[in-house]
């Protein structure tokens, strides 16, 4: 690749021009904390201006090398105010350190670089590595779930490896609704890769004028991350170790039908039927099996183990880490079938060869497994968890003289006794040990990043920096269906073990270059500017064999080379794609007496995903602040340390669209088959549009920061209101002309909500310290628009139970709201009545309706922590409010399925137990089945304590802590079913969201953590 | 810059310079000019005649299509049909709610998605038509004698069947006849007269029958034939009572020598004489792993059926679904001693000699539970014209996707045609073919043979001989105004149920004024 050859000449070239640097000056000092009078150990002591930094030894001691005696030092430790001072000639200087918020003197990384808090014009919530270490997630957008205002994080299921859905500020599409994710300034396809313990920090950039950086990319929100890297000036190596161990097991379970309950809904059903009903002694020999608690295993384990090393000289610093995190499920997890394990390997390296330029390489390699099985699905013989919601517990879960062969329940060759009892066949569903059986899926990720950048200063102010990044993920998924017969005893069989394997790649490179400049001498203006260019190439295809008899029958063995008769290996049609992105942007941020605060961005983007008339387009964006606590006005308020103003205004783009749209596609997938043989065919799938173009995404918000008594309170707002106009929905083409529909920039939806930020610190005398933060994100989701032509767009579909899809997408209602019938009442044979809401004297499609919505209007994230003497304490809850589940767990097309207990109620919908309720009132969707999904859940809750100082020092520790930690502890809601905590059926499905098939819930989980620094 | 040593200022100078020579090296129409990998574009991938020859073998495949969307929607033509009308129920309602609609008529509404996919699947067969008459007409790259005008005249065929089940499904349609290729065409057509509709199939058709060879060998056996278009010409000439024109194209099928009727009934429907002599235009279906799974997102290409799964099978084991249960009125309607009614049924008394079946493998009140609707519960039968043997469906990697053709044409059909044709009038020997019909049912025998004939001796032997397949029992009823009498006890409704409504979608689309809804619906 030419690039890379290139890149290479260009850092042989600037090694070339390695010259020595002019000679250093000491200083060496003490931190004390101004309220204990204790050493400050751990805080950052850095010059200012440069990358010189370094750490404050146990005893709060320092040591540096200065260019000359006149710069100034900066220190800086969380949870104190950060001190300047210029060094004096003698090189020794101490500092006293006030408690109070440093955030004002914090850095924020924005979109190609970083910007002082105080400046900041735009709306971005930040991470620190703190948080995120204290949570033990497995994936780093679980990090994001309740601590960035206004970022939705759903998990879409509690299984071990589970993708997350995450949103910034609302649905703003109904395509590709992920934002965009940029490690190290390299966009990748997810984060799963990461060890969480590698981040530094997030910046998640939420406006438009903090994203329109990213032009055609920005448009559903930036999720920025750095990872950890060495400091330069440590005085010896650091060592970390970080682990845990922990238990999980299942927390809530639904009130579903117990024998004895079941036995009367069923004699009941009978009497009106015409059945035999089971008799009072034929019950009691009936057992009474919790499918729960056979099926979920207790105790599952997980665990996580990182190393890291990190060091820094003068002119150097490196970081170095490796970790293995393993869970596994509570469904399947001894025999492997659910699992999740990642192995990282991280390393990076920075050295100046001349003091004026930098060069930084990193490299991250990560392998992880997943076992997991099918869920939150209806699908034939292996959806699990709606089977075990789904059946009765009058069945045994193995068959009486074979523990090891499940039990059929389904069997309609013959009669189904149990103990002697007749009872009936179970339709439709089946016994999730077969399930558990026939399930054997794994996904093995291989993925590297490499990295590699080089930033030259050639005179102050001025920054000249070029990137090379590249992202590739190699993935294999293989599935195997065994061989087994277990007739006589169970007629369950498969005779024919089946194996399928499917590779996937996906790669992407850039290649960057910036430049920055910052002006000097101004007078009380400050003004700096940047500039650059991305070339971004990104590649996928993927393939896949499949074929059935083997000569083995275990999945760990099973491969194709051992397949019986090789010649009957199928090989899919291979798919490949391959995307190109030209980019130039710009941004200049102006301020005024540090008072008067403006930024403005442009960006310009050429994407190969659309045809020639739409290729390139331009995304502005300005933002301005007020930094009203800096007027002479309010100069000498006692309370008030900062108040800032913002608004902002900015355009920015989605492409997370399929490509070729634009262009007539012929699908070579369209054989029919003659004489025997299958034949080719190729035919147009869809009419090309040529005006196909990103989604637009246009957003103003106006925000406000403030900080009182001494920074110890903060307080920010923000108001946005986010249009995205042009949305693709398919339209215009009626089927009648044979052709699916193209998509065509039709759709308008609209954002408008509130996040908000609370957070408090104070420090006492007596070492103990508490904190509290809050943050609330309140949004509303509305389809403004469909176009001339768009149709509503259905989603979520359940076939078997409702013939009606759950979700529409319309005028008027958030996307993928829940549409159906309103009951007016359930009638006196149990038929639900619904409301003839256009009058017109029947019931139809035009009585349907809005009834819910699975999007919440509010979610809350609140942690509070408490410090004292070694000990720490802190709680997490998250939750949402004004969110609906569709409740579909009640398998309504399987004759003879459990319900859960309410059904037995007054007023209950008709027992339809054997017949199923199709054609029924039953299965219309209605509101019958949306119940509140509003939660309110302990995400965490940590104690914690540190071994003293004094006693570190004895067995060379510089820090200790252990800790335990329980998760899920406890969830406040009116959902009965198993966990309100649901997103989308599939992290690509945006249409199909709350609605509850069954799924894995999330893990009551406790685990034992220590930490340890040498 | 006066900061900037010497050295530095070359440094700089050669980083621009290095900068400046990446970016001109990276081509941009390289990077922004992509094309699609593994799909073609229009223009790379019509090249040789075999690329002709597979754009319009894709025009028939939409005619093997049950479902559309995975699971979403069935099509398959028995609901439609003989579920739709009086010859079979759908019976699992619960496990089928696709089915169960059409065993009340009052549940057949605008949003039906099935119906929906009904439509889409016919129009899919006339677009790709379309495309392969244009692309076929212009490409000047044949090589082999006639097949340019045989591929032509095949998309013709295909074309006309699929406005044929449109005319006879929905009644007038929107007629398309030319290819569209961007969405900048207008795509806006009111519905057409079906009057308009049958000419535009009979000018097809009779152009194909021209152009169509009398059979095929090898790998293209199941391509349209010149006996295919007449007979078809023939069905088409029936539904418009156009009965010198039936008898005409029957007497072309007739005459053609190419056809007779198996002697074994229950041959028509053995993986083991497919193309038969019989066989006019069938469905080719093929099993394994080759094909896609039935109710998958992808089962629209090389697939097997799965009508053995859904219809033709009792749970035995084999899991099937038994979703197709011929009613008592229609097993009744057979002499015992027709071998037509062993070969359409399988009853608590069959016995099926198969891989280690009892008795009990076929449907008897051992399955208590099983019938859940009453009439179900008193045939407890299910369709056997569908059923593959045990032995062939165990060794099935996926018991929805199956290799049993079926039927679309067949020889007896064609002679009830002409008998019909006959009896209304048109002259001929409609005497002998309906005999000819009755005498192979009855194994060769004579005895049952008639001496003379009415028009309801036809009508029963059509529904006999026809029954569950698929294609004809709906809307014979329909044509012979019998509907409204035979279908009364599902509420069929005069003036609305003769045709599907237009599916809401396409009105709310195009406008309700320009493409008008079916009357009722």
């Amino acid at each position: 690749m030419k690039i890379k050859i290139y890149l290479l000449l260009l850092l042989i070239s600037c090694c070339g021009f390695y010259v020595a640097q002019a000679q250093n000056f000491k200083v060496t000092g003490k931190l004390k904390n101004s309220v204990t009078g204790e050493p400050i150990s751990g805080a950052t002591v850095s010059i200012k201006g440069t990358k010189t930094s370094t750490i404050t030894s146990p005893m709060g001691a320092y040591s540096i090398d200065a260019p000359a005696s006149g710069s100034t030092l900066v220190v800086s430790y969380v949870g104190m105010k950060t001190v300047e001072k210029v060094i004096p000639s003698s090189g020794i200087l101490d500092f006293t350190l006030t408690p109070g918020s440093s955030d004002m003197g914090e850095i924020v990384v924005i979109g190609y670089g970083t910007q002082a808090k105080r400046n900041v014009t735009t709306a971005i919530s930040t991470i620190k590595a703190k948080t995120i270490e204290s949570l033990p997630v497995y994936s780093l957008d679980q990090a994001l779930q309740g601590t960035a205002p206004g970022v939705i994080v759903a998990q879409t299921s509690g299984s071990p490896g589970a993708p997350l859905t995450v949103r910034v500020r609302g649905t703003s599409t109904v395509g590709n609704t992920q934002p965009l994710y940029i490690v190290d300034g390299m966009q990748v396809p997810n984060i799963n890769y990461l060890n969480s313990f590698d981040i530094d920090n997030v910046s998640v950039l939420k406006d438009a004028a903090s994203t329109a950086i990213y032009g055609a990319r920005g448009g559903n929100g930036v999720v920025l991350l750095q990872t950890k890297h060495g400091r330069r000036n440590m005085q010896a190596p650091s060592v970390t170790f970080d682990g845990y161990y922990g238990i999980q097991n299942l927390g809530h379970t639904p009130d579903l039908m117990n024998t004895n309950q079941y036995v009367d809904y069923y004699n009941k059903y009978a009497a009106q039927n015409g059945g035999t009903p089971i008799s009072d002694a034929d019950r009691q020999k009936l057992p009474n099996t919790n499918w729960f608690n056979e099926v979920f295993e207790k105790n599952a384990p997980i665990h996580n183990a990182i190393l890291s090393l990190a060091n820094g000289g003068d002119k150097y610093s490196y970081y170095v880490s490796g970790s293995d995190f393993k869970q596994t499920g509570m469904v399947g997890g001894k025999q492997g079938k659910s699992d999740y394990e990642r192995r990282n390997l991280k390393f990076n390296f920075e050295f100046d060869p001349i003091p004026s330029v930098n060069i930084n390489v990193g490299a991250n390699l990560a392998q992880q497994e997943r076992n997991y099985l099918f869920e939150n699905t209806a699908g034939t013989g292996v959806a699990l968890m709606n089977y075990i919601e789904g059946l009765p517990s009058i069945y045994p879960a193995f068959d009486s003289s074979n523990s090891t062969i499940p039990f059929n329940m389904g069997d309609l060759s013959k009669p189904i006794t149990v103990n002697g009892v007749n009872v009936p066949a179970v339709g439709a569903i089946t016994n999730p040990f077969l399930s558990l059986l026939i399930t054997n899926n794994r996904t093995l990720y291989q993925n590297q990043t490499y990295h590699g950048a080089i930033t030259w200063k050639p005179v102050p102010g001025l920054e000249l920096s070029t990137s090379y990044d590249y992202y590739q993920e190699l993935a294999t998924d293989k599935k195997f269906t065994p061989q087994f017969d277990y007739r006589p005893a169970q007629n369950f069989y498969n005779l024919n073990a089946s194996l399928a394997e499917t590779n996937y790649t996906n790669t992407f490179s850039q290649w960057e270059g910036n430049a920055k400049y910052k002006f000097k001498n101004l007078g009380d203006s400050k003004l700096d500017v940047m500039g650059g260019f991305t070339v971004l190439q990104s590649k996928g295809s993927s393939s896949s064999l499949s074929g059935a008899g083997f000569f083995v029958n275990d999945f760990k063995s099973v491969n194709f080379a051992l397949m019986r008769d090789p010649t009957q290996i199928v090989n899919a049609q291979p798919q490949a794609y391959e995307t190109g992105l030209l980019s130039f942007y710009g941004r200049a941020n102006y301020s005024y007496k540090d008072k008067y605060l403006l930024a403005a961005t442009l960006r310009s983007d050429a994407s190969s995903l659309f045809g020639q008339s739409n290729r390139a387009a331009v995304f502005p964006s300005v933002s301005a602040g007020w930094v009203i606590s800096e007027e002479s006005f309010m100069n000498d308020s006692k309370f008030i340390s900062m108040m800032k103003l913002r608004a902002s205004w900015g355009i920015n783009g989605n492409n997370f669209i399929n490509p070729y749209q634009y262009s007539t596609v012929v699908n070579p997938n369209s054989g029919p088959s003659f004489g025997g043989l299958n034949t080719a065919g190729i035919s147009i799938p869809y009419l090309a549009n040529p005006d196909v173009k990103w989604e637009q995404s246009q957003q103003t918000d106006i925000g406000l920061d403030i900080n009182l008594f001494n920074n110890t309170l903060g307080f920010t707002i923000d108001y946005y209101n986010k249009k995205n106009s042009g949305v693709l929905i398919p339209v215009g083409t009626p089927v009648y002309t044979g052709y699916a529909s193209a998509a065509a920039n039709v759709a308008d939806i609209k954002n408008s909500g509130i996040d908000l930020q609370i957070s408090y610190q104070k420090k006492y005398a007596s070492s103990f310290s508490w904190s509290a933060s809050a943050n609330l994100g309140y949004n509303k989701n509305e389809t403004t628009g469909l176009g001339e032509k768009g149709q509503p767009i259905p989603g979520g579909s359940i076939g078997f139970i409702f013939p009606s899809p759950i979700t529409n997408t319309y005028v008027g209602h958030p996307v993928a709201s829940f549409y159906g019938y309103k009951v007016e009442k359930v009638d006196a044979t149990g038929s639900m009545i619904f409301q003839d809401l256009n009058k017109d004297g029947k019931i139809d499609n035009n009585d349907k309706t809005y009834i819910g919505s699975g999007l919440p209007d509010l979610t809350y994230g609140a942690t509070i922590g408490a410090e004292y003497k070694g000990f720490d304490f802190s709680a997490f809850l998250y939750g949402t409010s004004g969110n609906e589940i569709y409740d579909a767990t009640v398998r309504l097309d399987a004759s003879y399925s459990n319900r859960p207990v309410s059904y037995q109620d007054p007023g209950a919908p008709k027992n339809v137990l054997g017949s199923g309720g199709t054609g029924t009132s039953q299965t219309a969707v209605s509101n019958f089945y949306v119940k509140d999904g509003s939660f309110a859940k302990l995400k965490t809750l940590t104690l914690g304590y540190s071994l003293p100082q004094s006693l570190l020092s004895h067995i060379h520790l510089s820090q200790m802590r252990v800790y335990v930690t329980g998760q899920n502890l406890f969830v406040i809601t009116k959902y009965k079913g198993i966990d309100p905590e649901i997103g989308q059926s599939s992290s690509s499905n945006t249409l199909d969201v709350g609605i509850d098939r069954g799924f894995y819930p999330q893990p009551v989980m406790f685990i034992f953590g220590l930490q340890v620094k040498f | 810059m006066k900061s900037i040593s010497f050295k530095k200022q070359h440094f700089l100078l050669v980083s621009i310079v290095v900068l400046c020579l990446i970016f001109t090296s990276c081509n941009k129409d390289e990077l922004l000019n992509k094309s699609p990998i593994t799909s073609l574009n229009s223009t790379n991938a019509l090249v040789t005649e075999a690329d002709y020859t597979a754009l319009t073998s894709a025009c028939y495949d939409p005619i093997q299509w049950q479902v559309i969307n995975g699971a979403q929607t069935h099509i398959l033509p028995v609901m439609f049909q003989d579920i739709r009308a009086d010859n079979c129920l759908s019976q699992w309602a619960s496990y089928w709610t696709y089915g169960a609609v059409f065993d009340d008529l009052r549940l057949i509404e605008s949003n039906n998605t099935n119906i929906a996919a009904l439509w889409q699947k016919w129009f899919t067969a006339v677009a790709r038509a379309n495309a392969a008459m244009h692309s076929d007409s212009s490409f000047k790259g044949f090589v082999t004698d006639g097949l340019q005008a045989r591929l032509i005249a095949e998309a013709k065929f295909v074309r006309a069947f699929a406005y044929f089940q449109l005319v006879i499904s929905f009644g007038d349609v929107p007629l398309i006849t030319s290819y569209i290729s961007t969405t900048s065409t207008n795509v806006i057509y009111p519905r057409t007269p079906a009057a308009a509709v049958y000419a535009q199939i009979e000018n097809d058709l009779l152009a194909a029958a021209k152009a169509l060879p009398l059979s095929y060998t090898g790998a293209d056996v199941g391509r349209a034939t010149s006996g295919g278009a007449y007979a078809l010409l023939a069905k088409a000439s029936l539904y418009q009572k156009k009965y010198a024109d039936t008898r005409k194209y029957c007497e072309m099928v007739m005459s053609s020598g190419k056809y007779s009727l198996m002697p074994n009934f229950a041959d028509n429907f053995s993986q083991d004489h497919e193309y038969n002599s019989e066989a006019i235009f069938q469905i080719g279906y093929i099993s394994g792993i080759f094909n896609k799974p039935f109710e998958s997102a992808e089962a629209t290409q090389n697939q097997g059926s799965a009508s053995y799964q859904m219809f033709g099978c009792i749970p035995a084991g084999t899991g099937g679904f038994g979703n197709c249960v011929p009613r008592q009125g229609l097993i009744d309607l057979y002499n015992n001693t027709d071998t037509r009614k062993d070969a359409t049924f399988i009853v608590p008394t069959t016995y099926l000699n198969d891989l280690g079946m009892t008795a009990y493998d076929a449907g008897t009140q051992y399955y208590h539970y099983y019938w859940t609707n009453p009439d179900a519960l008193i045939s407890q039968a299910s369709v056997r014209k569908f059923y593959i043997p045990k032995s062939t469906a165990l060794s099935l990697t996926n018991l929805g996707s199956d290799g049993l053709n079926e039927n679309i044409l067949r020889y007896s059909d064609v002679l009830l045609m002409h008998a019909e044709a006959s009896a209304m009038g048109a002259g001929g020997d409609g005497l002998g073919s309906l005999n000819e019909v009755i005498q192979r049912a009855y194994g060769g025998n004579p005895s049952h043979n008639l001496t003379s004939f009415t028009l309801a001796d036809v009508k029963l032997q059509r529904r006999l001989e026809l029954a569950t397949e698929g294609w004809d029992r709906f809307t014979d009823l329909v044509r012979w105004g019998d509907a409204a009498t035979a279908l009364a006890f599902k509420h069929f409704k005069v003036g609305r149920d003769e045709v599907l409504p237009i599916p809401q979608g396409e009105i709310d689309l195009v406008g309700a004024g320009i493409l008008l809804q079916n009357p009722g619906y």
